[in-house]
């Protein structure tokens, strides 16, 4: 979907969206497929990715564009650089998402294993804060913002859990040792997923204070 | 500019006219006053020269001018009159006031040269001798038609001028009360005419305002009362089209909010102009949040927004579908169609949503179903095929072998029967409670568990099993004891199949305190995971394809007991977890139920 050059802020703007429904959607469908471990789905997961690198590259090339154009305010200058990273983000989110959907090619057929609850909390978890994570950057809402990146700590500690449940099944089941080995990957991918959420309310908050929030303790459960 | 008030055009036009009318009136009145006055005063003058004339003659004649010159006194001294004789080259005779010798030559002063021209004149002036205003009048004075000279009168006119003024100031008082009377009259009147149309303006506010009940009062003057009725009709009819509009758009929302297939409405810039409840719900937006942003900051649906960009662009409806992930996926069809303006341009588009998870869901199941119906019906039928031609390739004559082959397929031959009697009766069941075909009646629940155990002693016995029953021997159900019974069976049956040797097998029935009927049967087998249970009584679903057919189930056990449940108006459930057992339960609807169902038909 190469659509027209964006020509300005509003375009933009609308065109970042358009990315971040496609990259929410397909991070949402990585997750259903693992939990069906529905291979065509997986399949068309990566297709998808293949789209989203597209449109990530298009979308920066507006941006260099727009950032050479004269007029513009400080509020503009901001949003355009914001944009920047938030478009760099998605995509790494959409590049994670189709790990995870390379991961449940790698599922055996008829594997019919359970899958560990932190893991099924933790997939939650991870979409709750894509999805809140875009939501702050439509509503330009910093509550929303701030909220995202607390709820990244909890994400950290569900990944730290799937280490040492995996740990613990690994030595009682060395059999299994591929299957687990899988399912650590995938924790692995969401929780990175989760940091790139975090990253694009970190943004959302630059555009709105203009003020850096990266590196700094938000509080929470820890 | 600002506008002046219609009050005071009206007050301040009036109040000139007032003003300029009485001025006028003033003017003209004090104008002829005094010359009415000064008319008479010189026709006195006049009046007594000539009474004088004669005397004077006498004297001029007699040539005694100081005869003269005393009696002018004389006169003026009773008459209060000043009297003047002047020769016709000017030279002054006598006066009454003056010595004549001081004088200078008079015959250049206007009264005179008329009086010489006309036999008599007047004038008006200030008398440098007497130093006041005063009025002249002259006669000829003549010895038959012999001119001698003039006989001047004179009078000031400070009294004249004292009355003149005296009245002129009663005309001005009196001018200044009508123009006090008539101002406030005219103030009234004023009032008067604008109060109504205040009261008709304050009027027409309420009516802009939406006050459209509120009703004009009926003005005294014509003009004004057409207007408020004109104004009033208005009203009503504005009201009665408001509400009728307001219905029109309650009876549009009722019919969109109660659809069942989503509607939703993006203007040319892809904005939201609205959406419906079911298209909310499904796309997770609220109208009121929503309203007037962009497509792509609600709805966060590639497939939608892509769908949308493309209707706009295109002339003619689009038909689509599009997919929404959530916590499932679901499947939906979209149509899209310009909205038009009554020009007929374009607007917006309209897309309608219909969601077909549901209907993709049992495409499915159907398909899976012919699949493994084919497949199921293969395995026996390749298996028979098989052995028979390896008899017919010679081993029909190792007699041991022949045997062995023939018991394998004699095997299969049952196998593939038990599965087409199990079809047949599903799709019995299935077409005698789509018709309501199915014998029902009230029996004894105690006799069919106890018919129901003893088909399944056999098999329970030769895994040294127990088979426990708890039923009341009072307790009557609806039902078909037959189709119930091989339902029981079946469930036993598979708790056989599934448990370990010596384990116990419960069968119960009771009626639950909301009054429906609970067949339970509960084994202390194996135990089914959690994923299965949703899609355990689908046809053919096994948890474990090659143990199943290893204990000769078809695959068609628990989709025959679901049907018979449903064919008594009834359902299934199951409870279960690996390693602690199954518990089936039948519940068919109570008596009391049942009764209320035959009384609705």
């Amino acid at each position: 979907m190469l659509e027209k050059r964006a020509e300005n802020i509003e375009q933009l703007k609308r065109r970042l969206l358009q990315l971040c429904a496609l990259v929410e959607e397909n991070t949402r469908r990585s997750v259903l497929a693992f939990r069906a471990r529905d291979r065509a789905a997986a399949a068309e997961i990566i297709k998808v990715d293949r789209e989203i690198n597209d449109i990530e590259i298009s979308i920066e090339e507006d941006c260099v564009s727009l950032l050479g154009s004269t007029h513009r305010s400080v509020e503009d200058t901001r949003f355009i650089i914001a944009v920047l990273k938030i478009n760099n983000d998605l995509e790494r989110i959409g590049d994670l998402a189709g790990n995870v959907a390379r991961r449940v090619l790698h599922f055996g057929q008829n594997e019919q294993a359970r899958f560990p609850q932190e893991l099924l909390t933790l997939a939650e978890y991870t979409l709750e804060m894509v999805t809140t994570s875009i939501d702050a950057f439509v509503d330009l809402d910093m509550d929303l913002a701030r909220s995202v990146c607390q709820r990244d700590n909890e994400v950290d500690r569900l990944n730290r859990q799937m280490y040492k449940v995996v740990q613990d099944r690994l030595l009682a089941e060395p059999a299994q040792s591929e299957k687990l080995l899988n399912f650590l990957s995938i924790s692995r991918y969401l929780e990175r997923i989760a940091d790139y959420a975090t990253n694009i309310a970190e943004d959302v908050v630059f555009i709105g204070e203009g003020r850096i929030i990266r590196h700094q303790d938000y509080g929470g459960t820890e | 500019m600002r506008k002046k008030k219609l009050f005071w055009q009206l007050y301040i036009s009036s109040l000139l006219v007032i003003v300029l009318a009485l001025t006028a009136f003033i003017f003209l009145t004090s104008y002829s006053f005094k010359s009415i006055l000064l008319d008479q005063v010189s026709e006195d003058l006049l009046a007594r020269a000539a009474i004088m004339r004669n005397e004077v003659l006498q004297l001029w004649i007699a040539g005694d001018m100081r005869k003269l010159q005393e009696t002018c006194a004389d006169i003026s001294a009773r008459t209060d009159t000043r009297v003047t004789v002047i020769a016709k080259d000017g030279l002054v005779l006598a006066d009454s006031w003056h010595d004549p010798l001081t004088m200078d030559n008079h015959s250049h002063r206007p009264e005179i040269r008329e009086a010489l021209r006309k036999k008599n004149g007047t004038s008006t002036r200030f008398s440098r001798t007497l130093q006041r205003n005063t009025m002249y009048a002259a006669v000829t004075v003549r010895e038959g038609d012999r001119l001698l000279g003039v006989l001047r009168t004179a009078v000031p006119l400070q009294t004249v001028e004292a009355s003149i003024e005296g009245l002129q100031l009663q005309v001005l008082m009196g001018g200044l009360v009508i123009a006090l009377v008539a101002g406030l009259m005219s103030l009234l009147i004023s009032r008067r005419i604008t109060r109504p149309i205040e009261a008709l303006t304050r009027g027409a506010q309420r009516f802009a305002k939406g006050d459209l009940e509120f009703r004009l009062p009926d003005p005294r003057s014509e003009e004004l009362s057409n207007l408020a009725e004109v104004m009033n009709d208005m009203a009503k009819q504005l009201q009665e089209r408001i509400s009728q509009i307001t219905q029109q758009h309650s009876e549009q929302d009722a019919v969109l909010s109660s659809m069942v297939e989503g509607v939703i409405a993006f203007d040319m810039e892809e904005r939201l102009i609205n959406v419906n409840r079911s298209a909310s719900r499904m796309l997770r937006i609220s109208l009121e949040r929503a309203k007037g942003k962009s497509i792509q900051e609600i709805v966060r649906n590639v497939g939608l927004q892509r769908f949308v960009e493309q209707s706009l662009a295109s002339e003619l409806a689009t038909e689509g579908y599009i997919t929404i992930v959530d916590d499932t996926e679901r499947f939906v069809q979209v149509h899209g169609s310009i909205l038009r303006d009554a020009q007929r341009q374009p607007i917006g588009v309209v897309v309608v949503m219909n969601d077909y998870t549901e209907l993709r869901k049992l495409e499915n199941v159907r398909r899976e179903f012919v699949a493994n119906v084919s497949h199921e019906l293969k395995t026996p039928i390749t298996s028979i095929k098989g052995f028979v031609e390896t008899l017919i390739d010679g081993a029909v004559n190792d007699r041991e072998d022949a045997m062995r082959f023939l018991g394998i397929i004699s095997r299969q031959a049952d196998r593939l029967n038990a599965i087409i009697e199990d079809l047949l009766s599903l799709s019995r069941i299935e077409q005698g409670s789509d018709q309501e075909q199915i014998d029902m009646f009230p029996a004894s629940m105690r006799d069919v568990l106890v018919s129901a155990v003893q088909s399944c002693q056999v098999e329970a016995d030769a895994k040294r099993m127990r088979i426990d029953m708890d039923c009341a021997p009072d307790l009557q159900a609806v039902m078909n004891p037959q189709l119930l019974e091989q339902a029981l069976i079946n469930l036993i049956n598979n708790g056989i199949k599934y448990s370990d040797e010596g384990q116990t097998i419960q069968v119960r029935a009771s009626v639950a305190p909301a009054g429906e009927i609970r067949i339970t049967v509960k084994d202390e087998g194996y135990g089914i995971e959690s994923e299965h249970l949703p899609r355990l009584f689908e046809r053919f679903y096994r948890i474990d394809k090659a143990r199943s057919r290893k204990l000769g189930g078809t695959g068609l056990g628990l989709a025959i007991v679901k049907h018979i449940a449903q064919a008594h108006h009834g359902t299934v459930e199951v409870q279960s977890a690996p390693g602690e057992g199954s518990e089936f339960t039948v519940i068919l609807p109570g008596e009391s139920e049942k009764t209320a169902d035959e009384q609705a038909t």
